[in-house]
């Protein structure tokens, strides 16, 4: 009789905990951002984020923000292998005195924007700042105005295979730091110092 | 000499013409101005350390600001105190998230211009609301007034 009182009050508290832990919300491998979005949202294409900040947490590894329409997006931070794919549309980050994007994933991870504005508005610090990945490339973007007497447009300051193709990296006090390569398409001008790319490959 | 003679016609005709005046007047003479709701927009962002810690510091300012009069920002010594402020404004600011989540308050404003100078803050690296709105509330007439929402970011 004991065994079985024991047994009904164990599958009670199991029944209970069960239904007390909340479901741990799942990633989508696309997200959305909006310049009407909401980071309360589930970054869903009807249901969209306003951040890339916001979107991240949402977005599994390996997985795609994209913007659904133009809108200034904020700076982010990214700890993974992500995508952030703009094209078209018109993806903005204004990074006034900070970092457009920062990169500081696992040495496996790749991380590919594209379609992006990343503007310093003269006090940004850097543009795109580099720590660790296997592999950044940024593709059809603008880096700009990111005018500090430190401030770089791409710097790349650990591990990792930075390339860029069709992109922009304009009126910045420094345009390039560390090792950059070229995939083609490419303008490097109107910085106080463009630096320059470590290697040309053929575009991609 | 003799003066004309006013007749019962003309005096009555005179006081026509000086009550037509009179409400010409009194419908020419401005309306106050009811005091408007804020229109609130992000002006930019601003990066601080205290006690360790670093904060993004969101900025605001009340595009019609100037609608404001002078006398809704003045010390209220007979209004509640905040805090250990016993001259704290009239009118009172709160920020709040687009669900109603409070996030700071200015208490001591001084004066409608300073309105351009709102701000909430967070913790660098915590994504802030998406959106956010301030209510001003007139202490005084116990009257709120309700901005718009606006961004977090630019």
């Amino acid at each position: 009789m004991n065994i079985l009182k024991n047994a009904a009050l164990v599958a009670t508290a199991v029944v209970a905990t069960a239904g007390l832990s909340a479901p741990a919300a799942a990633q989508a491998t696309r997200t959305w951002v909006s310049g009407v979005g909401d980071d309360a949202n589930p970054c869903s294409r009807t249901a969209p984020c306003k951040t890339f900040a916001g979107a991240i947490s949402k977005t599994a590894v390996n997985g795609e923000i994209n913007c659904l329409d133009p809108g200034g997006f904020g700076s982010v931070t990214i700890t993974k292998s992500l995508a952030i794919v703009c094209d078209g549309v018109g993806g903005g980050i204004l990074a006034s005195l900070t970092n457009g994007v920062v990169v500081n994933a696992g040495d496996k991870d790749k991380v590919l924007l594209s379609g992006i504005d990343i503007h310093g508005g003269g006090n940004g610090k850097n543009g795109v700042r580099v720590l660790k990945a296997e592999s950044v490339v940024i593709r059809n973007s603008v880096i700009q105005a990111f005018s500090t007497p430190s401030s770089r447009g791409i710097s790349v300051e650990g591990p990792a295979a930075v390339t860029v193709s069709g992109s922009a990296i304009v009126n910045n006090t420094t345009g390039l730091s560390g090792q950059v390569v070229s995939a083609g398409n490419n303008l490097l001008a109107g910085n106080g110092s463009d630096g320059q790319f470590a290697s040309t490959k053929a575009p991609q | 000499m003799t003066l004309p003679q006013a007749n019962g016609r003309s005096i009555a005709a005179a006081r026509l013409v000086a009550l037509a005046l009179g409400v010409l007047l009194i419908s020419a003479a401005p309306a106050a101005a009811a005091t408007p709701n804020p229109i609130l927009y992000m002006t930019g962002t601003e990066y601080y350390s205290t006690g360790g810690k670093s904060f993004v510091r969101y900025q605001y300012d009340v595009l019609n600001k100037d609608q404001y009069p002078a006398a809704m920002f003045a010390p209220a010594p007979s209004l509640p105190p905040c805090g250990s402020n016993a001259n704290s404004s009239r009118a009172w600011v709160d920020v709040f998230d687009s669900r109603g989540k409070r996030l700071y308050g200015f208490c001591a404003l001084e004066s409608p211009n300073n309105l351009g100078s709102i701000w909430f803050s967070e913790e660098e690296g915590t994504v802030p609301p998406s959106y956010v709105y301030i209510e001003i509330n007139d202490r005084q007439t116990n009257t709120k007034y309700k901005s718009n929402l606006a961004d977090t970011t630019m």
